[in-house]
């Protein structure tokens, strides 16, 4: 394993005193988490640890800086998810918040300084055709026009193309699975249905079961390939996997584990949970017990091939700054890059796909803001 | 159900204002949105804040402003008002 | 140790090496670059300017650089880099200067949110700070390097900082950007004004900066206390035309050429509030740089 950047010592362990100690420990923690958009997070954990008073006056600004850029978000898309409803009550669709959107008006402990830039939302297959009308009755729009994209996302991804509110420019994205239809790894989406949980004081708006919000952040990092913020998702899992693991006397929940390794065989997931136990583990400390991490080798790709794994994504998740990469850190990135198209779409499609967009994807990483 | 009076509410999540000389600026914490009302217009929204009120009674409290056109100016500023989203309509009738 | 104790090599080695740390208002940013032109900006205009020490928290990192491979050599264009990041497609190589600049402001405007950040230029005399909204095309710029030249204390040409806290303005005092026909205007206006290059065909047109005075430089660390907010309009042939603005009117109007007043939600209305509330409000049309000046001095 790589050294460990000062960013993810700093989320795994308590290295407070180092950082009151040490100004340029410090201003490193600052430019890894600007990097790894965790700013935000790194500003209300140590608001949490009472450690913001005793750090540099010019971090303490930055930090300040950083709950704001949060706080705005979540106002943002507790608005949205209010329009959004708004807009689906027409013909009672009902819709699922995801990922960032979900922690955020769910309350969950991955809200804490989460920052993001789209909205996440799930509907039924059968009402997406009648979701984007309504969407954009209430003025949303199309941003994509490229007839290519459009085929892209819509026959063979998992949503449709990315919508833009006109007049408030936030963007939506609309799944009806958390999976592509083409992809390898095949998981009924009803069975995420069955066990979401209406939002207080909405009519339509649900949020999924712990274990699947867990599940899903586990098949988006280590399966869509995003990794330009591949160490916060790996922060969400982690707060995640702690806060529900542990009970109120803070005793471990084995039941909570249990279940957790029994939904991922139900929903066919044993992959992705295999890695998210494996590196929250290792590179966060997330205390999963014992027994439980051998269960979930059940998902392992095989020795040889999980070796290989932590080869690419111990570099892969480490945050993307000058003084967390090494030699191997760009060709990590790109592997995985190709992975999480081969597990999405059929070889053909893929290598189709890889030639038109796989240049474009890195020019726009450093395209404008 | 077609012919029941509409009512106006304004309880909308939190807003906050600042006055001075007969013009209020107001912002609405939820949406981010800040607008510029008279005073005028900006107590009237504050009428339907405690509980829904009709436009008929809105222009009854307000009359002594606008003598006979009450009903016509408050008719204007509700629908201007549910645009901006400061104000909904809730098609039933207060609790007495 | 100011910058311009550095030899002219020394700097170029710095630059190139370890990068130049500078204390600009409340940010120590260190720039890095091994483009000449960048050498030559920072030493006609940033002389007077503090140099940070080794054990100092920079606060924004930024290289200024030739992307790799043949735009080095054929058209060179040159990248901001912020930390890694690089949020600008690249420039020809000779606007270099200018993009650090419209870079800085960038970084500032993005990641400063403990101010509530106008997009206006402010300046102060006699203890008052006067801000001036402005959209471009508003002619703030020029007025405000015509004041400055003239003795007003520069705190700002681009940005108001307003501290969340106590309503004060700090200052970040930098090197006046003009355009077009401003450079000349402000160098027939004053023989003092110098200026850095004079770079042409950028996004904005002809570019040049003005050196911030050094009095107004060594005033870095020391806030104003906000008394005027003069929306300004240059217009040809008009007399000079000061309108007041209702305090509401002015909180719409200032909140419209916030940078940050979204990300700030309440806190950020409620420090326009107090903002508004202390300061004299107004419109202001004029043509003459003179009496513009002799309106706005009677006003402190």
């Amino acid at each position: 394993m790589p050294p460990k950047s000062i960013l993810v010592r700093f989320l795994s362990d308590s290295i407070e005193e180092e950082l009151v100690a040490d100004t340029r420990a410090c201003e490193l923690l600052l430019r890894q988490a600007r990097s790894a958009n965790l700013l935000s997070r790194v500003a209300v954990l140590c608001d949490e640890k009472d450690l913001t008073s005793r750090l540099p006056q010019r971090m303490q600004n930055h930090l300040q800086s950083a709950r704001a850029v949060a706080e705005a978000n979540h106002r943002s898309v507790k608005w949205e998810a209010k329009q959004i409803e708004l807009a689906l009550l027409a013909d009672d669709i009902p819709f699922c918040l995801l990922k960032g959107g979900a922690y955020v008006v769910g309350q969950s402990v991955a809200a804490k300084g989460r920052v993001f830039s789209d909205v996440d939302i799930l509907v039924p297959r059968e009402f997406l055709e009648k979701t984007e009308q309504l969407l954009i009755r209430k003025g949303w729009m199309c941003t994509n026009f490229d007839s290519y994209d459009q085929r892209y996302y819509r026959t063979w991804m998992h949503e449709l193309p990315p919508l833009q509110h006109m007049k408030r420019g936030t963007t939506l994205d609309v799944h009806h699975a958390i999976i592509p239809p083409t992809a390898r790894i095949k998981s009924d989406i009803k069975k995420i249905w069955e066990n979401v949980h209406k939002v207080d004081n909405y009519k339509v708006l649900y949020i999924p079961d712990n274990k699947d919000l867990i599940l899903h952040s586990a098949v988006h990092l280590f399966c869509d390939g995003e990794l330009e913020n591949g160490l916060r998702d790996l922060s969400d899992l982690d707060l995640l996997l702690r806060d529900f693991s542990a009970n109120d006397d803070f005793s471990v929940n084995d039941d909570f584990w249990a279940a957790l390794l029994a939904r991922s065989v139900e929903l066919n997931l044993q992959r992705p949970l295999f890695y998210a136990l494996r590196y929250t583990h290792a590179l966060l400390k997330t205390p999963v017990p014992a027994k439980f991490l051998t269960v979930s080798k059940q998902g392992s790709p095989g020795i040889l091939a999980a070796k290989g794994m932590d080869f690419l994504f111990y570099r892969a998740l480490a945050p993307d700054h000058i003084t967390c990469t090494d030699r191997w850190t760009g060709l990590a990135r790109w592997m995985l890059f190709v992975r999480s198209h081969w597990l999405k779409m059929p070889p053909l499609q893929l290598a189709q796909h890889l030639a038109r967009k796989g240049y474009k994807r890195w020019k726009k990483r450093h395209a404008s803001v | 159900m077609g012919s029941s009076p509409a009512f106006y509410n304004s309880t909308l999540g939190s807003l906050h204002s600042c006055c001075w000389g007969g013009q209020c600026v107001i912002f609405h914490v939820e949406s981010g949105d800040t607008h510029l009302l008279s005073e005028v217009d900006f107590n009237v929204l504050q009428s339907m804040k405690s509980k829904p009120m009709s436009a008929e009674g809105l222009s009854l409290e307000f009359e002594h402003l606008f003598g006979g056109r009450a009903g016509q100016y408050i008719s204007i500023l509700l629908s201007n008002l549910v645009a901006l989203g400061l104000v909904e309509i809730v098609n039933t009738e207060p609790a007495n | 140790m100011k910058l311009s104790s550095l030899t002219r090599p020394e700097l170029r080695r710095r630059l190139k090496e370890e990068g130049i740390g500078l204390s600009i208002g409340p940010f120590n940013t260190n720039l890095s670059s091994s483009l000449s032109v960048v050498a030559d900006g920072l030493e006609q205009l940033y002389g007077a300017f503090t140099l940070t020490g080794d054990a100092d928290f920079i606060d924004f990192r930024i290289s200024l650089n030739s992307p790799p491979g043949l735009r080095r050599w054929f058209r060179p264009q040159v990248n901001f880099s912020f930390d890694g990041f690089l949020p600008f497609k690249p420039l020809p190589q000779v606007q270099a200067f200018a993009m650090f600049e419209w870079g800085l402001n960038w970084c500032i405007a993005n990641n400063a949110h403990q101010y509530l950040i106008i997009h206006a230029a402010v300046i102060e005399r006699n203890g008052v700070v006067c801000i001036l909204p402005g959209t471009p095309g508003s002619g703030k710029s020029t007025l405000c390097a015509a004041l400055v030249c003239k003795g007003w204390r520069l705190l700002s040409d681009e940005m108001a900082l307003v501290s969340t806290e106590t309503g004060e303005i700090y200052p970040v005092p930098r090197p006046v950007s003009l355009k077009n026909q401003s450079i000349n205007i402000i160098q027939q206006y004053s023989s003092g004004a110098v200026m850095g290059d004079v770079v042409m065909d950028t996004a904005k047109g002809t570019v040049s900066h003005m050196r911030p005075p050094q009095s107004s430089v060594e005033q870095s660390e020391k806030p104003g206390t906000p008394g005027l907010i003069v929306f300004p309009k240059y217009t040809a042939g008009a007399e000079p035309n000061l309108v007041p603005l209702t305090q509401a009117n002015a909180l719409m109007k200032v909140a419209e050429n916030s940078f940050n007043y979204s990300v700030l939600g309440l806190q950020g209305f409620e420090v326009l509030g107090e903002l508004v509330s202390k300061c004299a409000c107004y419109e202001f049309s004029y043509q003459s740089l003179d009496e513009a000046k002799e309106t706005l001095e009677s006003l402190i």
